[in-house]
C-alpha cells in the first residue's frame, strides 16, 4: 500500500469512473452538484486542480503494487489540529482491505508526524457502506447535518465522524 | 418581504465607512467569529478586499447590520451551499450590541429571506461548544446541534468542539406560528 500524486493518466481514469461505475462516490468526493451529471475531462481536471490547490490540502492516489485502487484527500487548511481525511476505493477494488490499509496508514502519519489531535471525516447517510467502513476503522459518529441532499426521493444527511489521537492509540493496543 | 428591513434594524450593502469597524471586530478574539484565533492583522483594506470578492457570489453575500438611527452593529453573511436548498449563515457584532433585540431581528430577517423568499429546506451555522452565549442565542432561534468535530477549536488554550447547528424548514415555520407558503411534498420519500 502506498500513496503517490495524482498524475495526468490518473485524471483520465478518474474522469471515466465518474462517468461510469463510481459516479456518485466521485461526485460526492468532488462536491459536484447534482451528483448524477457526468463531468467532461476538462471539468474533471478543474476539480482535481481545485482540490489540490486548496491551502494546506493534498490529493493523492492509493496504490497497490503499482496499480491505482482509489484516491484520497487530506486537508489541514482549516486547522491542522483537526484535519479532514477522505478515502474512496474504486468500486471494483473494494472488499480487499485497501481502504482500511489506506486509512490506517494516513492516520498513523497524521497522528505521529503532524500536529493532528483529531482526524475527522464525513459520509452521507445514503452511503451505508461508507459509514460502516468508517466505524470499522475506528471513527466515531458525532451527529449529522440534516438534509444535505435528496436521493430516491428522500432527504439524506451528512454524518460527522472523527477519531482522536487517544482513541487511535487505544485501538493499536 | 420588500427589503431586509425590520422594525429595529436594516440589513444593507456594506459601505466603505463600515470597513474599519469590521476590521476591529476581526482583531478582537471575542468577536472574531472564527474558531482558529486568526492573527489580529485585519485592516480596512483587507476587509474591503474580502467584500469585493464576496460580491462575486451569486447566491450569498455580506450585509451590514444597522439600527434605524444608522448605528453600525456588525455584519451578517449568508451563502446558499446548494441554491434554493440549503444555506449557511454567520453573524459578527460588537460586544456593545450583544443580547440586543435588533441583533436577533437581523437574524430573523435573514432566516425569513432564506426560508420564505429563497425557499431553502435547511439553514446551518457554525460555532464552538466553548462559546456558550452563541450556542444559546442560536438555540433561541430554533437551531439544534447537528454534529461536531471534537477538539476542533482552541479557545483561551482550552480545547473545545467545532459545532454545526441547523434548523429545517418545518421547524422554522412551526416555531414562529407561521404557515409554510410553499411546503414541500418532496424529500420525505
Amino acid at each position: 500500500m502506498e500513496f503517490r500524486s495524482v498524475e495526468e493518466e490518473d485524471i483520465k481514469d478518474i474522469h471515466r469512473r465518474q462517468n461510469e461505475e463510481d459516479m456518485y462516490d466521485l461526485s460526492a468526493f468532488f462536491e459536484t452538484n447534482p451528483p448524477f451529471i457526468p463531468m467532461s475531462l476538462e471539468q474533471t481536471k478543474e476539480k482535481v486542480e481545485k482540490m489540490r490547490g486548496r491551502d494546506g490540502s493534498s490529493l493523492f492516489m492509493v496504490v497497490d503494487v503499482g496499480r491505482p485502487v482509489g484516491m484520497g484527500y487530506w486537508s489541514g487548511g482549516w486547522d491542522p489540529r483537526a484535519p479532514f481525511l477522505l478515502v474512496v476505493i474504486w468500486r471494483g477494488e473494494r472488499g480487499k482491505g485497501f481502504g482500511a490499509a489506506a486509512v490506517r496508514a494516513m492516520l498513523d502519519r497524521l497522528f505521529n508526524e503532524t500536529v493532528a489531535e483529531v482526524v475527522h471525516t464525513y459520509v452521507t447517510t445514503d452511503n451505508h457502506e461508507g459509514i460502516d467502513f468508517a466505524k470499522k476503522v475506528g471513527f466515531r459518529k458525532q451527529g449529522a447535518m440534516r438534509r444535505v441532499g435528496i436521493r430516491d426521493g428522500k432527504f439524506y444527511d451528512g454524518v460527522f465522524l472523527d477519531i482522536t489521537y487517544d482513541e487511535y492509540m487505544e485501538g493499536l493496543r | 418581504m420588500d427589503k431586509l428591513w425590520g422594525e429595529t434594524v436594516r440589513l444593507v450593502p456594506v459601505r466603505e465607512e463600515h470597513h474599519r469597524y469590521f476590521a476591529d471586530l476581526k482583531n478582537d478574539f471575542r468577536t472574531q467569529g472564527w474558531s482558529q484565533r486568526q492573527a489580529p492583522t485585519w485592516t480596512a483594506e483587507r476587509i474591503a478586499e474580502g467584500i469585493r470578492k464576496s460580491k462575486n457570489q451569486k447566491h450569498g453575500g455580506i450585509l451590514a447590520i444597522e439600527t434605524l438611527d444608522g448605528t453600525l452593529a456588525g455584519n451578517i453573511n449568508f451563502h446558499e451551499d446548494s441554491p434554493r436548498f440549503s444555506a449557511t449563515i454567520g453573524i459578527i457584532t460588537g460586544m456593545e450590541h450583544w443580547g440586543k433585540p435588533y441583533v436577533r431581528e437581523a437574524q430573523e430577517l435573514i432566516l425569513k429571506y432564506l426560508f420564505v423568499e429563497r425557499g431553502v429546506q435547511v439553514v446551518r451555522l457554525w460555532t464552538q461548544s466553548g462559546n456558550v452565549r452563541a450556542v444559546a442565542a442560536a438555540g433561541k432561534l430554533g437551531f439544534k446541534v447537528a454534529g461536531k468535530t471534537r477538539h476542533g477549536c482552541l479557545m483561551g488554550g482550552i480545547s473545545t468542539d467545532n459545532l454545526c447547528m441547523d434548523i429545517v424548514r418545518e421547524e422554522y415555520f412551526k416555531r414562529r406560528g407561521m404557515e409554510d407558503p410553499h411546503p414541500w411534498t418532496k424529500g420525505k420519500g
